[in-house]
């Protein structure tokens, strides 16, 4: 496993931000951090890099306790985050030098090429960039020395449509070579590479799983019945029940084929008029799982 | 990657960054190692002073929190460099443009002077990367590690002046005020000792955060050591301090071949208004004189040295005055808690005379008091000589073993010679300057003798100035004598009633 944590427990004052958390992501995977604003994602990333010194727990990267690593490891992993604090009046072409100096691994060809990829005005002062602008500056700075490992803390947000094609297409450029963690609130656009995908909840990790596995547990249901169902007693694995007259929709997170999810209907409601099941994408897997933590809240 | 190419790729970083920032201070503080060039730009000179002490802190903080410790966000917190390596940047950073204009500003001001090229270089060093700036450089960057900002870093400070003001005043309304150890020469042991935690301090509190990141441990020990600091402050009273001072004496059997004694007699006394009595009333200080209102009354005692060594000299770091009844209990009298007095610089040689001040309510609360007694204490130093050198006053500057380097000028039109001299490291307690051949009460001492032991004196450099008045036409020869301290001990008087003797055999004489 590349990235290994065990018990990971990290608090702020009273709160607890994140909870006895384990994960393991294995090597080669693209792992999508996933959860609502304020779930843990950001703490636990920063716990990996021992930005942050959890307080309970520990976490292994690359093999070697997070606490322990030293400037050598940090050669093999590369860390971006959105909200980076970087030598602002430092200009691009300054700032990747100075990168380069700390970096024997840096590979110059692929600065090169991501550079002119990026369409980066080199002479700028960092402090004057678009967010955009910026974050590709980052990536290159987190990608040119190829890491082992790549933590992305939001790397596509605020950024424009267009933006968000160019660094999601430099950070596919890594992926296969170099194990991925990332976590964004633009699903849709990490799907494409996501291999893996952890979900977290007010400070807890839910799940994590294969993306495959996850898509094929996760269904979004919709049943005609015969008479208005009572939505009382539904299976817990049945998410955000909606009843619209005779129709029932919700989305089944435990889904195991469309035979076994009609009988199952049957049995509680009787007789069903019509029944279908429509795959989910990552985005529509996500937000009815932040809907149905926030309904049993 | 070895270590050296990761902190040249971060100074250099930090240079390109700063470099005008650090050019402009760093300018400024070659300027300030010229005293000349800084007297005649007048007011502009004090606001340029204030100026360079807030840009060098400035510059300091800015470095610093360009890679801050406390931070979840600083991009050199994921990159392949220890903080060890960052901290050595920095300091390399702050060594290059505030240290090495400050070394090279006091060279060639020394050479502008007209010293030597080896005056110069320890010139250069000693008075360049004096105690003091070493020590702010220390403690400003062990703030910018414990801090996020500049920002915090002002609110911090700014709360922390908050804090020692009012430290300040709760202090002295305790009654603790009076009790610094000032011009007594033993003023290290309360400076010393805080310097020293300071240092530690800082250093601890650098290691911790660059080598371990745990702001929170490092907090600790700046906040234990502001506790610490402060509690000593309060403990160090002036008898403690001289406690310390006497228990480190080189010879303290010596003291007894000192001998004092207090001029017997009543005390001389003379009213506010008296003639002669101005010129002595404006050495007290505005708070003094208020205390002792207007119908008070100036009176003196005497110590007389009736026995000291050849060559010796006895310095009175402080005296005090101190009224007890018959029970041996003191009687307070204003919150200064005795009466007010003016000190004189004493040449430590035949006898000194300190005037006091006190108010006639005083004196009618002291004199009715049946059986009172005054007991004087002095707190006393003897001073060997050490080191002398012996030269004409022709203005050349020579080294001399012991003293440093020296020259003499005479200057005939203001009938008088200027002495200067400057010493770098294991200072002298005091240096006396006197026309060859003339008697040791003619000599001039440089201001407050200094007792720190030797070995706590490595550091650092002083300057040294005297001023002799001769009467004749010719180039005089010159003795400087470098003193040493021998024994610190003390002595007490006591004598009946308020003025030198029993209060109906010294009253207050009528107007």
């Amino acid at each position: 496993m590349i990235i290994e944590t065990e018990n990971l427990t990290k608090k702020f004052r009273r709160h607890d931000a994140v909870e006895g958390v384990n994960l393991s992501v294995p090597e080669g995977a693209t792992c999508a951090l996933v959860g609502a604003n304020g779930a843990g994602k950001t703490t636990t990333m920063r716990m990996l890099v021992d930005i942050l010194a959890p307080d309970r727990g520990t976490a292994r990267v690359l093999g070697i306790d997070s606490r322990q690593l030293k400037p050598q490891d940090r050669l093999r992993i590369g860390y971006l985050t959105e909200n980076q604090t970087l030598p602002e009046r430092l200009s691009v072409g300054q700032y990747l030098e100075y990168l380069r100096a700390l970096y024997p691994n840096w590979d110059h060809a692929l600065e090169k090429r991501l550079r002119a990829q990026f369409e980066l005005p080199t002479s700028r002062p960092l402090g004057k960039l678009s967010h955009g602008m910026r974050m590709k500056a980052m990536l290159i700075g987190a990608l040119s020395f190829r890491p082992k490992l790549l933590i992305l803390d939001e790397p596509l947000s605020g950024l424009d449509p267009l933006v968000r094609d160019e660094v999601m297409a430099g950070i596919l450029d890594q992926a296969g070579e170099t194990t991925i963690l990332i976590s964004s609130h633009e699903l849709t656009e990490i799907e494409g590479c996501t291999s893996h995908v952890a979900f977290m909840v007010r400070g807890r990790l839910m799940f994590h799983e294969p993306i495959d596995t996850l898509n094929a547990r996760f269904r979004e249901v919709s049943v005609t019945l015969g008479q208005a169902p009572v939505i009382k007693g539904l299976p817990a694995t049945w998410l955000n029940p909606q009843v619209d007259g005779l129709l029932l929709r919700f989305v089944d997170s435990a889904f195991a084929g469309d035979a076994t999810l009609q009988e199952q209907a049957r049995a509680l409601f009787g007789p069903l008029q019509h029944f279908a099941t429509t795959p989910l994408s990552l985005r529509e897997i996500s937000k009815a799982l932040m809907r149905a933590t926030r309904e049993e809240n | 990657m070895n270590r050296l190419s990761l902190f040249c790729a971060m100074l250099r970083k930090d240079l390109r960054l700063f470099w005008p920032f650090g050019a402009l201070i760093s300018g400024l503080l070659l300027l300030r190692q010229f005293p000349d060039v800084i007297a005649q730009l007048g007011v502009v000179a004090a606001l340029m002073q204030i100026a360079i002490q807030l840009g060098v802190v400035l510059l300091m903080l800015v470095v610093c929190y360009e890679d801050a410790v406390v931070s979840l966000q600083h991009d050199w917190l994921t990159r392949p460099i220890s903080g060890v390596t960052v901290l050595m940047a920095k300091v390399s950073f702050v060594v290059l443009f505030i240290l090495v204009p400050s070394i090279i500003g006091a060279l060639a001001n020394t050479l502008y002077e007209g010293g030597s090229l080896a005056e110069s270089l320890v010139r250069g060093y000693s008075q360049g990367a004096s105690g003091a700036l070493l020590l702010t450089i220390a403690i400003v960057m062990a703030f910018a590690s414990v801090t996020t900002g500049i920002r915090q870093g002002i609110i911090v400070f700014l709360a922390g002046i908050a804090v020692l003001a009012i430290a300040t005043l709760l202090f002295s309304l305790a009654g603790g005020e009076g009790e610094s150890a000032g011009a007594t020469g033993s003023n290290w042991v309360q400076t010393l000792p805080l310097i020293l935690l300071l240092l530690a301090a800082t250093l601890l509190v650098l290691w911790v955060q660059y080598g371990r990141r745990h702001t929170r441990t490092a907090r600790i020990i700046v906040a234990a050591a502001v506790v610490i600091g402060g509690a000593y402050t309060a403990f160090m009273s002036w008898p403690r301090v001289y406690a310390v001072q006497a228990m480190l004496s080189p010879d303290p059997a010596s003291a007894a071949s000192a001998q004092v004694e207090l001029a017997s007699g009543c005390f001389p006394v003379r009213s506010l208004d008296s003639a002669g009595s101005r010129a002595v009333l404006e050495r007290f200080s505005d708070e003094q004189r208020r205390l002792a209102s207007a119908d008070a009354m100036l009176f003196s005692t005497q110590l007389v040295r009736t026995g000291v060594p050849a060559g010796h000299r006895v310095h009175i770091g402080r005296v005090s005055i101190v009224y007890r009844n018959p029970r041996g209990e003191a009687l307070t009298l204003h919150p200064g808690g005795g009466p007010a007095l003016w000190t004189t610089v004493d040449q430590g040689l035949l006898a000194a005379s300190h005037s006091w001040l006190l108010s006639n309510a005083d004196y009618a609360r002291l004199a009715a008091t049946e059986g009172i007694q005054t007991q004087i204490q002095y707190w006393l130093n003897l001073l060997e000589p050490r080191s002398e050198a012996r030269f004409v006053a022709d203005g050349r500057r020579q080294y001399y073993s012991g003293i440093g380097y020296c020259s003499a000028t005479h200057d005939a039109a203001l009938k008088r010679v200027d002495v200067d001299c400057y010493k770098a490291g294991f200072l002298p307690a005091q240096l006396m300057a006197n026309l060859e051949g003339a008697p040791e009460i003619d000599g001039r001492l440089n201001s407050y003798p200094d007792y720190t032991p030797k070995l706590l004196n490595f550091w650092g450099g002083r300057r040294y100035s005297m001023q002799l008045p001769v009467s004749s036409a010719g180039t005089p020869r010159i003795r400087i004598t470098a003193y040493a301290a021998k024994a610190h001990f003390e002595r007490q008087f006591i004598v009946p009633g308020v003025l030198g003797g029993a209060v109906s055999a010294c009253p207050i004489p009528q107007a």
